[in-house]
């Protein structure tokens, strides 16, 4: 059997649940989630604010486990697998976008990008140097975070997420912060990513973001639908 | 008042920043109420005890050395008509294996001077009676009609307890003092026809001319002020020592406050910048940040004076234990919370908690709203590079200044002191950040971006940990430059005793008032098996009007034992038979530091024979008394003084004798009911060392307060700083770092920044070390000493500051291994 961090990443969810404790009691936010993706598709998840979809994410990158269900990627039992296998799966199969970006602020947009490559030891800053070439950031590679716009720093955390050419893009409302104009670039790098081989799930709350994916599916009271 | 909710609600959300804010203040204040109370409760003690000694007396009728007539009290009572004056015989007995003083008094006329009530008890009257306070007599295990046997030299009797030592309401009971009859005392301590002193209340100058003139040569009339002075001298190096740690500790709990309270407000920038562009207008801004710091100020002091009260009790402990050591009993044990220590936490908790709030808040209330939002403006803002460096060179050019322009001022000393650690502390800020950059280049080369990152952050995070690296440099300093100065005191003292101590066995009396040496007790010395040659010596205070009590040592040695004396200043050449029969007299460091004395100069001292010149031909290292002394050979002393012979001997063995042996004979054939201590070379020397070390025990606990306040600032500020990263801490989770890699991350950091806290301190400890030694122990005490640094005392503060710095991202480290990452993605 394959290790953890040897897996090849094709996603599948099988009666997955999860729930978290608030005042108001156990509230179930995913509820025998059943899902599969095949490598290269990119899929949109939509649904109302609460639904779960980030929860959704970060089953998926085994940054938070699920409470039932299976969650093989690669055919590896995800939520079996203890740190830091976890983690070192996540490095190197898995880029993520976030919302509000996450740029490391002490690093330089550079370093942000060259953050993964390093992490997985792989000392190619050419791949970074093109791609900041490629988004027109190659003028900003040494500006830090907080004097890019919203839209620049979003193209640069997607930039992260696809450097080390993982085999899952995760993208958390990632044109969500942004106007339709800063957001369009951000959604082709996605799907420019699809296309090259990454499996791309990406959650929105947005229709016209949706639409850019090859399939869309929406989560309401925990279901996929 | 949403505005004001939205601040307090933060203070809610963010409940360990809060704390550690509160705690920050409430810390940097109880260090200085503690030091502060237990110095002031120390002082008092002894003013107290001085009081109930002295009463009401404005004068003391004294002789020169050895006590006075009793004929003088029937002078002063009848001839000069002086109502208020109390005949005493005083001598230091042991009972029980404890120092005490035992005063014959005239208890009604001691009354009306001192308050003291003699009650007697039920006993049946019986001769040699004692009074006790209460305490004394429980300490001792005495009822009243109880016998004690005090010793005096040689000498014993027995007392018994006739009653009870009181003091009317304001007056002061002494304690560690037994009262008998004057009769008594007389008998007992071998004073027959003679008192120690008459104590007498005067209403002005004019009737105290009046029995001056009607006194005999080498009879003084002493202004109990110019006593009091003098007697305070005796205490000098230990309030200085005091002061300049209290001191310290102010600075440091400066440090503190303003650290952890500016952080409080630069933490929330973003909050205040929502505040702003929501409408919230500057002034209105800075008018809550500084009602909140007026809060935080008032929780603080409060919790920071009742915790200062109650470190004062230990701190008090060890400097009352030192005093006691050193200088004389303090029997109380109350503290004394003046209200000038209250008014000085308050001054500091409230003065710098809300200049701490102020200065950011200033600039949160210039700031556009977006300028709030971004970290690299406060970053850069917190450098300020320029404007630091400025400020240090400013002060340190003062220091330089100060020093240089009041050459025997303490106080300028102080100042300069204090200037030049602030100076040196406002170079921290650009320390760490030269240091990040300078390590940047090799942090890249290793290509781990953890590195980079902890290196990186050092710099990034000026704003928040700028003030607490300032603090820990600070108090390392002050430690590294302390102990090296200890360190270099104390291998001075060591040298100088290794020169000083020649001979093999040191005997001496309990008491520095006990019964002289007789002429047999000597000759049977010289006589005793394996002694070569002897010396003998004894010191004695006399009662000068014009300088007060001055120390005199007569010496009767060898050239052999005289080559001891490390001469300073003054010409060597014939100087021991100048000495032995020419006249002159040798004075030690601080005796010369005190007279203002040099070499070539005449020193006018009351003697027997009333006022005399003394010409001083050298100046000598001595480490003994920091009130000097003035030495003396007997062909000199007896030329003024009346004989009063020797209390202390040094034995010379003849070669091949053992020194164990020679003592074990002589405690067998001339110390048989063990009245005289005698004292090998080397235990000696070991017991001085003791004292040495016993003095600066206290130094080290207030040495080590500071360190703690230093150490509370920078883990209280690296901690915060941990704790709101929180969300970048979860994104380097999420993009595949370990909790392992991100804990190295955070210890790196904090490491780093201790590691320039260190780098800092070495310096400005060397320059304190040289300041203090070669400035302030000069000008406070007349010594001089060499410089001695330790490397080991030196890597130690570095390991130090390190260490401290490493502590403090421990606690956020070990955090990490259970972090939610994803619930701190999204928060701020």
């Amino acid at each position: 059997m394959p290790q953890a961090d040897q897996i090849d990443p094709v996603v599948r969810l099988s009666d997955v649940s999860k729930a978290y404790r608030d005042a108001t009691g156990l509230r179930r936010v995913l509820d025998g989630v059943d899902l599969d993706v095949r490598a290269g598709e990119f899929v949109a998840i939509t649904g109302p604010s609460g639904s779960g979809k980030s929860t959704l994410l970060n089953i998926v990158a085994a940054i938070e486990a699920a409470d039932a269900g299976s969650v093989r990627v690669g055919g590896v039992e995800l939520s079996g697998v203890p740190e830091p296998a976890s983690t070192r799966f996540r490095r190197r199969h898995v880029g993520i976008v976030f919302q509000f970006f996450n740029l490391v602020p002490t690093l330089t947009v550079r370093e942000n990008l060259l953050l993964p490559l390093r992490l997985n030891g792989i000392a190619d800053a050419k791949r970074a140097d093109a791609l900041l070439e490629r988004l027109g950031l190659g003028d900003r590679g040494d500006s830090f975070p907080d004097v890019l716009s919203g839209g620049e720093q979003q193209r640069v955390g997607v930039a992260r997420a696809m450097v080390h050419a993982p085999a899952i893009v995760l993208a958390d409302e990632p044109s969500g912060n942004l106007d339709e104009a800063a957001g369009a670039p951000v959604l082709e790098l996605l799907r420019e990513a699809a296309s090259r081989g990454s499996t791309v799930i990406m959650v929105t709350h947005s229709v016209a973001a949706a639409d850019v994916a090859g399939r869309r599916l929406t989560l309401h009271h925990g279901r996929l639908d | 008042m949403l505005p004001l909710l939205a601040i307090l609600r933060e203070w809610r959300e963010h409940p360990v920043q809060g704390l550690l804010t509160l705690v920050g203040v409430a810390i940097g204040v109880a260090v200085v109420v503690a030091v502060d109370v237990s110095s002031v409760s120390a002082e008092r003690e002894f003013q107290r005890a001085n009081r109930a000694l002295q009463g009401v007396a404005t004068h003391r009728v004294s002789g020169a050395t050895g006590g006075i007539d009793e004929q003088i009290f029937t002078l002063v009572k009848v001839r000069a008509g002086i109502r208020d004056a109390a005949p005493v015989v005083r001598g230091s007995v042991t009972a029980g294996g404890e120092t005490l003083e035992l005063m014959g008094v005239d208890p009604v006329s001691d009354y009306r001077l001192r308050g003291m009530r003699l009650d007697p008890g039920d006993a049946e009257p019986r001769p040699f009676p004692v009074f006790a306070a209460a305490a004394l007599a429980d300490r001792l295990g005495l009822a009243v009609g109880d016998t004690l046997t005090l010793a005096y030299g040689r000498r014993t009797r027995d007392f018994h307890l006739a009653g009870t030592l009181n003091a009317d309401a304001g007056a002061a009971l002494p304690a560690n003092v037994l009262v008998t009859d004057i009769a008594a005392a007389q008998v007992f301590l071998g004073s027959a026809g003679r008192l120690s002193f008459v104590d007498v209340r005067l209403d002005d100058e004019d009737e105290a001319e009046a029995l001056r003139s009607l006194l005999p040569p080498g009879v003084n009339l002493v202004d109990t002020q110019t006593r009091n002075r003098a007697q305070f001298a005796m205490t000098r190096a230990f309030r200085t020592n005091l002061t300049a740690l209290g001191l310290l500790a102010l600075v440091i709990g400066l440090f503190l406050i303003y650290n952890t309270v500016s952080f409080q407000v630069v933490r929330r920038r973003p909050l205040f910048g929502l505040l702003r562009a929501l409408g919230m207008t500057g002034n209105g801004l800075f008018a809550w940040l500084l009602a909140e710091a007026a809060v935080i100020a008032a929780v603080g002091v409060t919790l920071g004076v009742a915790l200062g009260v109650f470190l004062s009790g230990f701190l008090y402990a060890m400097v009352s234990g030192t005093i006691d050591a050193l200088y004389f009993d303090l029997a109380g044990s109350a503290l004394t919370l003046a209200p000038i220590t209250l008014a000085k936490a308050a001054l500091l908790g409230a003065g710098a908690t809300v200049f701490a709030a102020a200065i950011p808040a200033l600039e949160a209330r210039r700031a556009p709203p977006r300028g709030l939002f971004t970290r690299s403006s406060q970053e850069t803002a917190a450098l300020h590079s320029r404007r630091w460096l400025g400020a240090a060179g400013a002060a340190i050019a003062a220091a330089l200044l100060v020093l240089w322009l009041n050459e025997d001022s303490l106080v300028a000393a102080f100042a300069a002191l204090f200037l030049l650690i602030l100076g040196a502390a406002a170079l921290a800020p650009a320390l760490v950040w030269t240091l990040s950059r300078g390590m940047e280049a090799a942090a890249a080369r290793m290509e781990r971006p953890g590195v980079v990152m902890a290196v990186r952050n050092v710099r990034a995070h000026l704003s928040r940990t700028g003030v607490a690296t300032a603090a820990l440099s600070v108090a390392v300093a002050a430690t590294l430059g302390v102990a090296l100065m200890i360190g270099s005191f104390r291998t001075s003292v060591e040298d100088w005793l290794r020169g000083y101590l020649r001979a093999d066995i040191y005997i001496s009396t309990p008491a520095t008032d006990a019964p002289a040496f007789t002429d047999a007790f000597i000759a049977s010395l010289r006589h005793l098996e394996g002694v070569d040659s002897i010396a003998l010596g004894r010191r004695l205070t006399v009662d000068d009007p014009r300088h007060g009590p001055v120390e005199i040592f007569v010496l009767d040695t060898t050239p052999e034992g005289f080559a001891g004396f490390q001469v300073k200043a003054g010409d060597r050449e014939k100087l021991f038979e100048r000495f032995r029969s020419g006249g002159a007299v040798l004075v030690t460091e601080p005796f010369a530091n005190r007279f203002d004395l040099a070499p070539g100069d005449t020193f006018e001292l009351a003697t027997d024979r009333g006022p005399r010149g003394f010409d001083v031909a050298a100046v000598y290292t001595d480490y003994s008394t920091e009130r000097g002394v003035m030495t003396l050979s007997p062909h000199t002393f007896e030329r003024h003084f009346d004989p009063r012979g020797y209390r202390a001997a040094s034995l010379y063995l003849a070669e091949g004798f053992d020194v164990e042996r020679v003592m074990a004979a002589f405690n067998r054939s001339l110390n048989r009911d063990d009245t005289l201590y005698a004292r090998s070379n080397r235990t000696l020397r070991e017991a001085s060392l003791a004292i040495f070390d016993r003095t600066f025990r206290v130094t080290g606990i207030l040495r080590l307060l500071a360190v703690v306040v230093a150490v509370t600032g920078i883990v209280s500020a690296l901690m915060a700083l941990q704790l709101e990263r929180a969300r970048e801490f979860a994104t380097l989770r999420a993009l595949g770092f370990t909790p392992a890699q991100i804990g190295g991350q955070v210890l790196g950091e904090t490491t780093l920044t201790g590691l320039a806290a260190g780098l800092l301190a070495l310096p400005i400890g060397l320059a304190l070390c040289v300041l203090l030694i070669r400035v302030i122990n000069l000008r406070s005490f007349g010594w001089t000493m060499q410089t001695v640094i330790d490397p080991f005392v030196v890597g130690q503060s570095l390991a130090l500051a390190v260490g401290a710095a490493l502590a403090a991202g421990l606690y956020p480290a070990w955090r990490l291994r259970r972090f939610a990452v994803a619930d701190n993605l999204r928060g701020d």
